[in-house]
């Protein structure tokens, strides 16, 4: 690669403030330099937070128990670093990370790096790499998850994936690029993907809208920056965005010195290209940054699951694309093997033109984290037309089951199973049977014939459409629910989508869509393990939708989500004799799922935390997210009469979920944004301590804002700490609680 | 968001007012005549001279609001300002300001349509407005369907570019 490295950020004045504020770092008693001798568990040292997840496990587990049930309610606000400060995000998504004495994060939608004071939130350094139109028009803008920590006992390094998809290692004590590492620090991930790098070019100064509507474009030759209208040639190179474009929402993983590092795709609800970039994975050098292997998560034409894409893999093949790693991983040191949820294949709801299982898509792949080669997989779902995306990191845990001690792999999802595995081999832990699912009846779409069906646990999620799902609270009311539900396609679990023709003979406008595409699990929500008793929990939800596919008269596609992209940037142009059609739902919801403004739906342990006891699959216990209840009333005639029952009041929102030594502790999450709001009948906010053998709530403790993201715990100077990320737009913050008073 | 949470602690019916479409009414034997009266009177034609968005029906502070409630519930699907420009005005320009609202309060959040507080998609529809350069008035849109059907969705003129 020989172009220059792109402008920095860190350099003059930020270099200066950098250095500053480094000084006090390192003259400040108590962050030692390093932390020699130490045993790691699970990659992680006692008390710290090295991995998104906790531990490279990703167990969401922390020994510590200053913080417990007789004293979690009195923990009090030690500081709020306000991220906000350096610029705007989406919702604050991270989980920091904490090592060695210092809190690692990122923030803003330029995805910055930071290292903060844990005892008073001040900040240590900064790191901001300018993308320029990279950044602007990248798939994901946001700050992302995290960051990533190695340590070899003497150096340190913070490692960020950016929002326009470069890999930087920097000092994690000083926030300075490794000058080792890459070029001045940075390794441009858009380079070694096979693809040449091109000039690229913006038409407007927007972020990308959504799929591919007003994205880069190959600079035309001598195309310049026009600063007047930020429009042009700026100097950014990378994968010609007629391929595709791709971008990063998770940290890499460290296994040993390999940084393994994914990536995450346009999105692709309303795709209007028939081909993107299908997923990779690779492994890079931690002290070089050179790449040591890719493996791809579209097979290449020879490689092992390329015959399950009928029309061939070949990068341009029309309906590839996609297969994206977007979730956090997970990695088992002492096996070698890093574990990656995989997300779906191009176009979410339509797979007309991808025929076959499509592997690796849905599907969990163990990698030999040295060599890049394949251990095992196990596909979740074939040929997915759900967006089921893997949407997190699995959670590794030692069982003893039916007498034996396992090594197990829990794969918490967006179907609303748990699927467990040996983590060894890849085999299923209890039967998951290829069981027989329904056709699809859209034109060119061959859904899977079969899918893998869990047979323990028992879901956490309201799944597909049954009679026997339906209120029942009187004879007539159970009468309109089963009209309703009868409207589309109802069955057990993966119900094809319909197609949105109202007039088709014998065939139904709609399906029903239970997970919908946010889970269950999804980003939000995922499990947190006990390495002591081997219990999971799993912070979920619930909801009903309907799901179809159209012609979108603009796309190249034959039929995907909904949608009508004619006039939008990037889209194809109207096809002769194009009339806008009025958006049904503008004036007839397709299929409402209430009745006098309640759910058809019997309420159900359903969403909310769910724990499960992994030595049997048995499920132990259920609470709502937060365990906040809503009294369901409704005015409606029909209801007159009727005792109605009181129902969770976020079944759609994830509870995030940790594990200490004795507590369960979760917030709600951003689905309480606006809706855990303090007033005279309500506290608020707050973050919750359950018991963890019965899930009753043994403490409670007010927070500024509702969490938007997994919290985390450590232990620094004497005091256990709970940090967690707040806030949207530019009010986002890190919140660190701790008990009052000196160690 | 001062008292949102609130309201849905402790008013539960509030719901009913987002999501009792039309055409489930009509599905109630009993309720037949009433259900077509009202489903006459969701489609009925806007009066042309009925009040319009460019007058202010939603306050600052509300499309503030609804900003930080979309950025937490939405934008992990699709960007506002996908809620703006040519293609959006073309759905919508006309239409009484209840079918827009009936529309984010009925189909999203997609994956879990009809989840929110009615003030909270009144809150939301707040922002949508005030993104589509309509002015902020000096009070809040209630989430009060009847009274929506009397407010037509304007556009305010795109800026005319200047001559150069
Ligand atoms: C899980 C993904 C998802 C989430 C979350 C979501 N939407 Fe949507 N939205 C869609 C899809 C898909 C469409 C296209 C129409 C359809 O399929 O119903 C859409 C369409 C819309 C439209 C009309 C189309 C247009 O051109 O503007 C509006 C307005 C809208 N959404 C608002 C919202 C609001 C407000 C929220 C948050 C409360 C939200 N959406 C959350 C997926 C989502």
């Amino acid at each position: 690669m020989t172009r220059q490295a792109r402008r920095w950020s860190v350099g003059g004045v930020a270099a200066a403030i950098l250095l500053a504020i480094g000084a006090v770092v390192l003259a400040r008693p108590g962050i030692s330099s390093a932390h020699e001798g130490v045993a790691m568990v699970r990659g992680n040292a006692p008390g710290e937070w090295r991995y998104w997840g906790g531990d490279a496990w990703s167990t969401r587990y922390s020994a510590l128990d200053q913080v417990n049930a007789s004293n979690f309610s009195q923990l009090q606000v030690a500081w709020e670093w306000k991220a906000g400060q350096f610029g705007s995000d989406e919702y604050y998504r991270t989980t920091p990370l904490f090592a060695n004495g210092r809190i690692l994060t990122v923030a803003t939608t330029r995805r910055g790096a930071y290292a903060i004071n844990p005892v008073d939130g001040s900040t240590l350094w900064k790191w901001q790499l300018d993308e320029g139109i990279r950044w602007q028009k990248a798939p994901r803008h946001f700050a992302g998850r995290g960051l990533s920590y190695w340590s070899d006992g003497v150096e340190e390094r913070a490692i960020i994936v950016t929002t326009g998809y470069h890999l930087a290692s920097l000092d994690a004590k000083t926030g300075l690029p490794d000058p080792k590492f890459g070029t001045n620090g940075v390794v441009d991930l858009e380079d070694g993907l096979g693809y040449p790098l091109v000039p690229l070019a913006v038409d407007d100064t927007n972020e990308l809208i959504i799929s591919e509507a007003a994205p880069l474009r190959k600079a035309k030759p001598g195309e310049k920056w026009n600063a007047a209208t930020r429009t042009g040639a700026d100097g950014s190179v990378g994968i010609d965005p007629a391929n595709g474009q791709i971008a990063n929402s998770s940290p890499a993983i460290m296994v040993g010195d390999v940084i393994v590092v994914g990536n995450s795709a346009m999105h692709g609800y309303w795709p209007l290209k028939m081909s993107n970039i299908g997923g990779i994975i690779r492994g890079f050098d931690v002290h070089t940054g050179k790449q040591l292997w890719k493996f791809n998560l579209i097979p290449q034409p020879g490689e092992f699951g390329a015959e399950t894409w009928k029309n061939g893999t070949k990068p341009g093949t029309p309906g590839t694309g996609k297969n994206d790693a977007w979730a956090t991983y997970t990695a088992d040191p002492e096996l070698g093997l890093v574990y990656i949820p995989v997300g779906m294949p191009l176009s979410d709801e339509y797979g007309g033109h991808r025929p076959g299982d499509n592997l690796f898509g849905n599907s969990v792949v163990a990698i030999d984290a040295k060599t890049g080669k394949r251990k095992w997989h196990y596909q979740f779902v074939h040929h997915d037309i759900w967006d089921y995306d893997t949407p997190m990191a699995p959670n590794l845990m030692d069982v003893t089951i039916g007498g034996k001690p396992r090594k197990v792999l829990a794969q918490t999802t967006k179907q609303g199973w748990i699927y467990t595995l040996d983590r060894v081999t890849g085999e299923p832990i209890w039967p998951m049977p290829e069981t027989p699912v329904l056709a699809s009846d859209v034109p060119g779409e061959e859904a899977s014939k079969t899918q893998p069906i869990p047979s323990r646990p028992v879901p956490y999620s309201q799944q597909g459409l049954l009679e026997t799902d339906l209120i029942d609270y009187t004879p007539a009311l159970r009468d309109s629910a089963l009209k309703i539900a009868r409207r589309c396609r109802m069955g057990p679990y993966f119900i094809p989508p319909a197609m949105e023709e109202p007039h088709r003979e014998g065939k139904l406008p709609c399906s029903w869509y239970a997970p919908g595409a946010s889970g269950g699990v999804n980003i939000d929500g995922g499990a947190a393990v006990d390495v002591e008793t081997g219990m999971i929990y799993v912070g979920s939800q619930t909801g009903l939708a309907t799901i179809e596919v159209a012609k979108d008269p603009c796309s190249e596609h034959r039929f995907s989500q909904v949608h009508d992209s004619c006039g939008l940037p990037g889209a194809l142009p109207a096809p002769a004799g194009y009339k806008k059609k009025e958006m049904r739902q503008a004036f007839a919801p397709a299929v409402p799922t209430t009745i006098g403004g309640i759910s058809i739906l019997r309420p159900r342990e359903f969403g909310g935390l769910t724990a499960y006891d992994m030595n049997t699959g048995d499920k132990k216990w259920w609470i709502p997210n937060g365990n906040l209840w809503r009294q369901l009333a409704s005015t409606d005639p029909l209801f007159a009469g009727v005792t109605l029952p009181k129902v969770p009041l976020l079944p759609g929102g994830q509870a995030e979920v940790i594990v200490t030594k004795t507590l369960v502790i979760h917030g709600v999450g951003r689905s309480g944004t606006g809706r855990v709001v303090k007033s005279p009948t309500s506290p608020g906010p707050q973050l919750y301590a359950q018991d963890k053998a019965t899930g009753k709530i043994v403490g409670a403790v007010n927070i500024p804002a509702v969490n938007t993201a997994v919290p985390m715990t450590f232990m620094h100077q004497g005091k256990q700490y709970i940090v967690f990320a707040t806030g949207v737009g530019d009010k986002t913050s890190l919140v660190a609680l701790t008990l009052p008073g000196k160690p | 968001m001062n008292g949102i949470g609130h309201r849905i602690l402790c008013a539960v019916a509030v719901t009913a007012l987002a999501v009792v479409p039309a055409d489930l009414i009509a599905l109630r034997p009993q309720e037949g005549a009433k259900a077509s009266a009202q489903s006459a009177a969701l489609k009925a034609k806007p009066d042309p001279k009925a009040p319009t968005t460019l007058r202010g029906v939603f306050s600052n502070g509300q499309a503030e609001r609804g900003k930080d409630l979309y950025l937490a519930l939405c934008q992990s699907c699709h960007v506002a300002i996908a809620h703006t420009g040519p293609v959006f005005r073309g759905h919508w320009a006309g239409r009484p300001l209840s079918d827009l609202y009936t529309f984010v309060a009925t189909r999203m959040p997609k994956n879990e349509p009809a989840s929110l507080a009615p003030e909270t998609y009144a809150d939301l529809l707040a922002y949508i407005l005030k993104l589509n350069q309509m002015p902020a008035g000096g009070a809040d849109l209630a989430p009060d369907l009847p009274a929506m059907q009397h407010v037509r969705i304007q556009f305010a003129p795109p800026l005319k570019r200047a001559k150069q």
